[in-house]
């Protein structure tokens, strides 16, 4: 797929191109507005693109009708058809294309038990809890799927509370990764969490254009830029400079004993990098050669540091931390699983304050009150690095997401 | 809650900021005894205009069932001839109705979905000129049809008739199927599509069961209109009589007992149809379980498509807007500058004072139904009187639903020589006349938009001590506006063109539609075309407004 659509001037998706392999459940991440159920209403033939292909196993399908192209489509907030029962609603599809009565009878009453709602065969949609109307909508759609077993999914959990959102997420993951159905998907959302629980590749994509395809590892880990760092999680970014005339060159990675077996695999292979963020001590994170390689000495930075990646320890440490600020801690919050600590630290004699998420523990609770004098710090393997991409950017990315 | 405004109210006064003198008018009338008067004056304005005038003409047929008899059953010289004359109007009226609206919805149909659906240049403009005709004057529309269809060799009669009736009833039932297709989510008919439908089976299962409400409500107001109208008649139907016209006739010749029975009847007839549509349209139920996948597979190939919407197009174009508008082409017929300014009777001078009297109708009528309309809808949506307010809101409709003509007869009646003896007919009775028949169409709005909007809002500014008639004011009034404007407009554009209703009591008075009406049986064509054009360029002008200000919050009258 090589697809743009425009809506007049505005364009929804400009050149975006995706590929999704067989049986994949693949999601498609990005702000309200990005143009994610554009790219869905393309896929399955609603509207057609001003340019590009849409190929399903080789073959071009841009002239085939929805209806043609046997996906099976879940929209958001599911729509029901209000004026039929549910039973009518399940078997639609089956009616359009004549398939036999006795079987469609059949697989709906079988559907009518997987979603809990036997016996109420005349129900009307608006007589369904949400929960119970994602079911309906969900057999719906696979009721449509013959040999191809496309499912796709328009913010399928959005209209749903909390707890039933986790527990549909968890069906929806069960069902799709089930041999019997053998379903390749495409779901869209707007929830990081949400898509980092069931993809298997996410795609983020943000004004129409796609800014990053990759595993929830890659695109958590390796950002590549601000955008996707800041979409995936809460971040402090720091402005700075690569380190001039450092002995940076061709120094791989020795990995720390400390760090965990998971850190080591996406850190095999990076070389590490010394920046000044404009306080006394010259701070060094790893970075993959790629990116080593854009990175000029003297450049301008953006180091980026991800709220649940900091540290915390009482008092000054900074002799036997690397990569440390002093702070103090202004706020403390209690979330449940985490604290989230405000720790007020100076850079370049000004103020700011950082945003660190620490796992929520006895000891946590009593050594780091509201007040304390702490060392906050990180490791040089999870430091982001990016080139500095301006303060327009920044400051345009930071009021998007 | 009475208890917790007063203290919400007491509060402010120990603060030692003064109020103005505006919020403390405010918080003195805001107390429950004046809302209770404004009640009750609202209430009685509304029993007087619109119950009073009709149920007296039914107090006035049964003490007048003697001469009721003899003028209709039993007279010397014709027998029973008016009373066949009454079964055969109406019968003629019902049955134009009945062919206008279902050519219409027919037609509709396609345009709507075109109109609502469909992306393509112009679309604006082609909605717009849909809408244009009920802006108009129905005798102006009537004229043009008459002229237009001159030119076929179509003649006053039956067939004209109905070709007029098709042509101001046409914009109610495309707008009101274009409000409910704007309203219903396009999401539906996508999911349909996604799961294999073909076109013709997504628009018969999907749009059109989705399509009901706005069809009745649309077929209900445009049968109504066929049925009462009487301008745009007159004019086209030559030796045919149509029920309103018949009541026109026995006005006109003082044959008052005759009349009022005629009257008392289309009142009758009309106000059961009403309910007896809304009863039955709600069990009405489309067949979408059935569908015939080959069948309509093949039925929704594009050459069907576009031969069903070229069709519609062309229809629309040959039977209704080239009709309505070929009175522009007409301008230079006969010599105008002689007929209308240099002739003895001084026509132009008519024109003038007519124009003047149809325009000071029209704004007195808005303005008062203004004042009595807004506490009106405010009673309906606001109050909770039970039973009360749904007997309320159902008899709102009676004004819409009767036929004008047998509706001025009522009030002629009541208020009349003949009744109360309060006006003469003329100016001040059209004028009475004209916010009885209009007052729901200023009402309607005010209640969808007051319905739409967010009560939180207004409990917000009740709980910052804000009193009654201040969050009127500062918070409902500003937030019902669209309504207000739409309902407004609707008022005065209604009231611009009516004939019936006017004929019926104007004395010596004419109206624009009635000196058409007057002009056009004199054949001075001339003229009529002239005051045609003049109303048709208001009218256009009003509904440029009138689409500027609701692009949004339409609503569904009746």
């Amino acid at each position: 797929m090589n697809i743009t659509k425009k809506y007049g001037k505005f364009k929804a998706l400009s050149n975006i191109s995706l590929e999704i392999k067989d049986k994949e459940y693949f999601i498609v991440l990005g702000p309200t507005g990005a143009g994610k159920t554009s790219l869905l209403k393309v896929i399955a033939g609603l509207v057609s693109p001003d340019e590009g292909e849409i190929l399903f196993d080789g073959m071009r399908i841009n002239e085939k009708q929805p209806g043609e192209r046997n996906l099976g489509f879940m929209f958001e907030n599911y729509a029901l058809f209000p004026h039929m029962n549910i039973v009518d609603n399940i078997s639609y599809s089956s009616r359009v294309h004549a398939r036999n009565p006795e079987s469609t009878q059949k697989i709906v009453q079988q559907f009518l038990m997987m979603t809990l709602l036997m016996g109420r065969d005349d129900a009307l949609p608006k007589e369904l809890s949400g929960g119970m109307k994602q079911r309906v909508a969900l057999s719906r759609a696979l009721m449509n799927l013959e040999q191809t077993k496309l499912l796709i999914l328009d913010e399928p959990l959005k209209a749903l509370d909390a707890g039933l959102r986790n527990s549909l997420r968890r069906e929806l993951l069960n069902m799709a990764k089930s041999s019997i159905l053998d379903l390749t998907v495409i779901h869209v959302t707007n929830d990081q969490r949400e898509a980092m629980m069931v993809a298997d590749r996410i795609a983020l994509i943000n004004q129409g254009k796609v800014v990053q395809v990759g595993t929830p590892h890659e695109i958590y880990y390796h950002p590549r830029n601000l955008f996707v760092a800041y979409f995936m999680s809460e971040i402090n970014y720091f402005e700075g400079k690569c380190v001039k005339n450092s002995k940076r060159k061709g120094e791989l990675h020795k990995i720390s004993t400390k760090s965990d077996k998971f850190l080591k695999q996406i850190q095999e292979d990076s070389l590490l990098l010394p920046i000044d963020i404009g306080i006394d001590k010259i701070f060094t994170v790893y970075t993959d050669h790629q990116k080593f390689e854009t990175i000029d000495d003297g450049d301008n930075i953006l180091l980026v540091v991800r709220a649940n990646h900091f540290k915390i320890r009482e008092g000054n440490r900074l002799k036997d931390k690397k990569n440390a600020f002093i702070g103090l801690i202004k706020r403390r919050k209690f979330m449940g699983v985490f604290y989230r600590f405000e720790v007020l630290v100076k850079i370049n004699n000004k103020e700011k304050r950082l945003i660190i998420s620490i796992p929520a523990t006895t000891e946590i609770h009593q050594k780091f009150q509201e007040g304390s004098n702490v060392t906050v710090y990180f490791p040089e393997e999870l430091g982001i690095i990016f080139k500095h991409p301006g303060k327009d950017e920044i400051n345009r990315i930071m009021s998007l997401v | 809650m009475m208890q917790k405004e007063e203290s919400a109210a007491e509060k402010p006064k120990t603060k030692k900021t003064e109020l103005s003198l505006t919020l403390k008018t405010e918080r003195y009338f805001s107390k429950p005894k004046y809302r209770k008067i404004l009640d009750g004056i609202t209430i009685s304005f509304f029993v007087l205009v619109i119950i009073g005038p009709i149920i007296n003409i039914f107090s006035t047929i049964l003490l007048n069932i003697p001469s009721i008899s003899h003028d209709v059953f039993n007279d010397e010289l014709i027998g029973a001839l008016q009373w066949y004359n009454i079964l055969e109007s109406l019968s003629v009226s019902f049955t134009i109705a009945s062919v206008a609206v279902i050519f219409d919805i027919i037609i509709a149909l396609p345009i709507s979905i075109i109109l609502t659906r469909y992306n393509f240049r112009g679309k604006k403009f082609l909605d717009a000129i849909v809408d244009l005709p009920m802006a108009v004057p129905t005798s102006a529309l009537g004229f043009s049809v008459l002229l237009f269809w001159r030119l076929f060799g179509i003649n006053p009669g039956y067939t004209l008739i109905i070709f007029g009736h098709i042509v101001f009833t046409f914009p109610y039932i495309v707008r009101n199927m274009k409000i409910v297709l704007e309203k219903s989510s396009v999401l539906y008919e996508d999911a349909a599509r996604t799961l294999g439908a073909p076109g013709i089976t997504v628009f018969r299962t999907i749009t059109l069961p989705m399509m009901k409400e706005g069809i009745i409500a649309g077929a209900i107001l445009a049968f109504t209109r066929s049925l009462g109208e009487t301008g745009a008649t007159i004019i086209l139907s030559g030796l045919v009589e149509t029920a309103p016209i018949l009541i026109v006739g026995f006005r006109r010749q003082l044959e008052i007992p005759s009349a009022s029975f005629l009257a008392g009847i289309l009142i009758t007839v009309s106000i059961l149809l009403l309910f007896s549509i809304k009863i039955f349209t709600r069990k009405v139920k489309f067949p979408v379980k059935r569908i015939w996948p080959e069948t309509e597979k093949y039925l929704s190939k594009k050459p069907f498509r576009y031969f069903r919407d070229g069709f519609s197009l062309i229809v629309l174009l040959i039977v209704i807007l080239i009709p309505s508008f070929f009175i522009i082409t007409q301008i230079t017929e006969g010599n105008l500058a002689e007929e209308l300014f240099l002739a003895k009777d001084y026509k132009w001078a008519y024109l003038y004072t007519s124009f003047i009297d149809s325009i000071s109708v029209g704004v007195l009528a808005v303005f008062i139904n203004l004042i009595f309309g807004i506490p009106l809808a405010m009673i309906i949506t606001k109050r909770n009187w039970g039973k009360f307010i749904t007997i309320l809101d159902t008899i709102l409709d009676v004004p819409i639903a009767i036929p004008s003509a047998a509706l001025g007869f009522a009030i002629f009646l009541f208020w009349g020589p003949a009744g109360l003896n309060f006006f003469q007919p003329g100016f001040y009775m059209i004028l009475f006349v004209h916010i009885s028949f209009t007052f729901p169409y200023m009402v309607r709005p005010i209640i969808s938009v007051l319905e739409q909007s967010n009560e939180g809002v207004e409990e917000a500014a009740r709980t910052l001590g804000a009193s009654n008639i201040t969050v009127f004011r500062k918070i409902t009034l500003p937030n019902i506006k669209q309504g207000i404007i739409a309902g407004s407009i609707m008022v005065f554009t209604r009231s611009l063109g009516e004939t019936g209703a006017t004929i019926v009591v104007m004395g010596r008075v004419r109206t624009i539609p009635v000196l058409i009406v007057d002009w056009v049986e004199a054949n001075v064509f001339a003229s009529a075309i002239f005051a045609s054009l003049l109303v048709i360029l208001f009218s256009a002008f009003l509904i440029f407004l009138l689409r500027s200000i609701r692009k949004k919050g339409d609503v569904i009258v009746a």
